[in-house]
């Protein structure tokens, strides 16, 4: 239980949505965010020719999930997300931390969302 | 303020102050408690045979965070029957207070840390709140976390705790497992209860539950109106009922689990409801070979709510 275990940062950085990323709202109600994906190294001719590779690749997110997805704006911190999804669902801070967390790891690694983190202050 | 109650040890701490990490084990465990941005509260507990020599154990621990540089600025502290060390860890001010619980028969250290300096009232506050919860009338424990307020029969073990978003459940079972409670606590619920909290309720319990033989009379403990489910809506044949108590609309079955060949028939018991104050959804199932009323969960085994049950 020391210094380094604060998660001040965590919650200080900003989501951001891959520009780049479409989304479209699925007839089930789910939110499909499709993510262009980077052509892997070996995918050219002629390999290319019998391998076909889809050129995006789509992330589902169910009704809560898109809501996390619709606050991540650029503009609200994690601290910020987390605040308005617990007062939403009406559960306390850390509950609404980890499931917010668990929903924004997943984007992240999906190449939907990025993290801004804020630089640390030198002096501090 | 608010209480936690944890192995039978009461502490109180600020408000936003949440849990998020526990010990199940009664012998040496640990809970602590976060803020916002950080871990502010251990307590931990190791159980002894006998009262130990606090001040010799104070002093050692206080020469041994000295010696290996892990609180260079140690000075001792005494504040009622704690003692301990205080000082910096890390950069970061900590005070580590034990004292002795003889009706638990253990050893409690309580560490607190004070990113923003030190605050003796609320320090004080927090020792002074922290002792044994004694037993309730026919020897039930009360634990109290992550929402519950739960009496749990005594000789009963924690076997299972689980804190995750929405959902919060404590499970109690005897060493012969011939005796088990569980309660729970689930939030989100309406993205997840798709019909009624009596359509939940008896899909929780047990496949092979079926009525007890005997007439039922029906008289709940608040003294407001009940009635017994229509029994074609009943897809077992244990009693359903539905009664009203502080404005929560509790739901409640009740039935004997079949024996077997090895296995005595048990009685099963269980009450739901949602709370209107939090909106979450509350739930208590009791099994044991002694019987259980389910009439009498709602409120007394478990409460939501101050509306519900006053108990403090």
């Amino acid at each position: 239980m020391t210094e380094r275990h604060s998660w001040r940062r965590m919650l200080e950085a900003r989501p951001v949505r891959n520009a780049a990323a479409d989304t479209v709202r699925e007839p089930s109600g789910d939110l499909g965010i499709a993510v262009k994906r980077k052509r892997p190294r070996w995918h050219v001719p002629p390999l290319s020719w019998v391998v076909s590779l889809k050129p995006t690749r789509t992330v589902r997110l169910d009704r809560v999930g898109s809501q996390v997805w619709g606050l991540c704006d650029g503009e609200r911190t994690v601290e910020a997300i987390v605040d308005a999804f617990a007062a939403e669902h009406r559960l306390s801070f850390h509950e609404a931390r980890v499931a917010v967390t668990g929903y924004l790891s997943q984007l992240v690694q999906r190449g939907a969302l990025a993290i801004s983190i804020p630089s640390r202050n030198v002096s501090s | 303020m608010q209480l936690w109650v944890w192995r039978h040890i009461r502490v109180e701490l600020p408000e936003d102050w949440e849990m998020l990490q526990f010990s199940r084990n009664p012998q040496a465990g640990r809970c602590a408690w976060a803020d916002r941005y950080r871990f502010r509260a251990e307590l931990s507990w190791q159980a002894l045979s006998g009262p130990p020599d606090l001040a010799r154990l104070a002093s050692d621990y206080l020469a041994k965070l000295r010696l290996d540089g892990t609180m260079p600025d140690a000075a001792p502290v005494q504040s009622g029957d704690w003692r301990g060390p205080r000082g910096h860890e890390d950069g970061l001010l900590t005070s580590r207070l034990s004292r002795h619980l003889a009706e638990e028969g253990c050893l409690v250290e309580l560490v607190l840390l004070w990113p923003d300096g030190l605050d003796p009232q609320r320090e004080g506050s927090i020792l002074a709140s922290i002792r044994s919860e004694s037993p309730w009338p026919h020897g039930l424990r009360r634990w109290r976390a992550f929402g519950l307020d739960a009496l749990a029969s005594g000789g009963l073990d924690l076997v299972e705790c689980k804190a995750e978003p929405a959902l919060a459940q404590l499970a109690f079972r005897d060493a012969r497992a011939t005796r088990e409670e569980t309660f729970q606590r689930l939030g989100m619920v309406p993205e997840w209860l798709d019909g009624s909290v009596r359509d939940w309720l008896v899909r929780q319990v047990p496949r092979d539950l079926r009525a007890e033989k005997g007439t039922f009379t029906f008289s709940p403990p608040w003294g407001a109106k009940g009635y017994c489910a229509e029994k074609e809506n009943v897809p077992f044949s244990a009693r359903e009922e539905r009664a009203e108590a502080s404005g929560h609309q509790v739901e409640t079955v009740e039935g004997l689990r079949r024996g077997g060949l090895l296995r005595r028939p048990v009685h099963h018991a269980a009450a739901a409801w949602l709370c209107p104050s939090d909106g979450r959804l509350y739930c208590v199932g009791i099994s044991g070979p002694d019987g259980a009323d389910s009439k009498g969960l709602a409120g007394t085994r478990l409460s939501c709510c101050e509306g519900m049950t006053r108990r403090d």
